[in-house]
């Protein structure tokens, strides 16, 4: 165990001397050519805009109610309001008066007809009526 | 002496002094970084050119919450690899190549350097990892940030790149190839 940790450590050491080893730096040439793209670079995008101070929230809330009272304001006292028209208490005469002929229909003759029939039709009723009962009761 | 932070604002600002200022101490390490993983010296330098273009060009979108560090190597990583599939040279093709960019690198006894055998024996991601463990001490977590992985892939593949590594220098030196078989990277 403590062997294989032993090789472990000694690997892991190794790794980190031979990266050591590599000499690899920015030369002066590249480091010009570096601050030059960078001179000619533009950043995609500036930062989010830091956020906004609390009291810009109530101010923007402010005016926008005291914009609203103004245009109520406006609406409803910037000019005399016109009288509202009279309501009339009585139904008023028609505009258009139509030229009608007016006649009035005969309904009582026939109606009168009808009762005197019916008044027929009882009275044979009736003399049916007595004839019966005399039979009935006049029968020994 | 400005700190980091500060450094950084005032390069969201557009100060350019400020950003070459902030990127000074990462400079010399990226490029080692670029090398090692680049087909050529000539392709580190623009890769090292472009990383830090677009670091300063997208500093506005960088989250403190990062290392800058970390940030600065994600884009390198992706300059790197752009750079390969730009150039169409694959890992295969270089394994061969005992005139790479590493090798002329190194002053003496390049052949015996780790670096190159990692380079020849790991795939882009896992050499990626084991640089940032071993040659610029970062963290796990720093690590799987850098290249958008899990840190359990990172763990994993840390193991595996170091036992890859033993076993190559085993077959060449006679060590033993199970090396840091119980060990926790973490």
């Amino acid at each position: 165990m403590s062997g294989r940790n032993e090789t472990v450590d000694s690997l892991e050491r190794r790794l980190k001397e031979d990266a050591r080893r590599i000499e690899a730096g920015v030369s002066p040439e590249l480091d010009e050519r570096l601050r030059a793209s960078l001179e000619a670079a533009e950043p995609a995008g500036r930062p989010a805009p830091a956020p906004r101070p609390r009291w810009f929230w109530w101010a923007s809330s402010l005016t926008g109610a005291v914009s609203a009272l103004l245009v109520i304001a406006l609406v409803n006292f910037g000019s005399a309001p016109e009288a509202p028209p009279a309501v009339a208490s009585q139904p008023s005469e028609p505009l258009l008066r139509p030229a009608l002929d007016v006649r009035p229909a005969v309904m009582l003759v026939p109606l009168e007809s009808e009762l005197d029939n019916l008044k027929r039709d009882l009275a044979r009723a009736e003399a049916v009526v007595r004839e019966d009962v005399d039979q009935i009761l006049g029968e020994p | 002496m400005r700190t980091e932070s500060e450094l950084i604002e005032k390069a969201r600002a557009g100060s350019v002094p400020a950003f070459t200022a902030l990127v000074a101490r990462y400079r010399d390490g990226l490029l080692r970084f670029l090398v090692a993983r680049c087909a050529s010296f000539a392709d580190a330098e623009d890769a090292l050119q472009d990383t830090l273009v677009n670091a300063y060009r997208y500093l506005g979108s960088y989250d403190p919450a990062w290392r800058f560090s970390t940030w600065l190597y994600r884009i390198a990583i992706r300059n790197a690899q752009k750079m390969r599939s730009d150039h169409t040279v694959q890992l295969a093709d270089l394994a061969d190549d005992r005139g790479g960019p590493l090798e002329q690198c190194i002053a003496d006894q390049a052949e015996r350097n780790l670096w190159v055998t990692a380079r020849r024996q790991l795939s882009d991601e896992v050499f990626t990892a084991m640089w940032l463990r071993y040659a610029e001490d970062m963290s796990i977590k720093d690590i799987a940030q850098a290249l958008e992985r899990s840190s359990s892939w990172t763990k994993v593949n840390l193991l595996r790149g170091r036992r890859t590594l033993a076993a190559a220098i085993g077959a060449t030196d006679g060590e033993t190839g199970d090396v840091g078989e119980e060990r926790n990277c973490g």
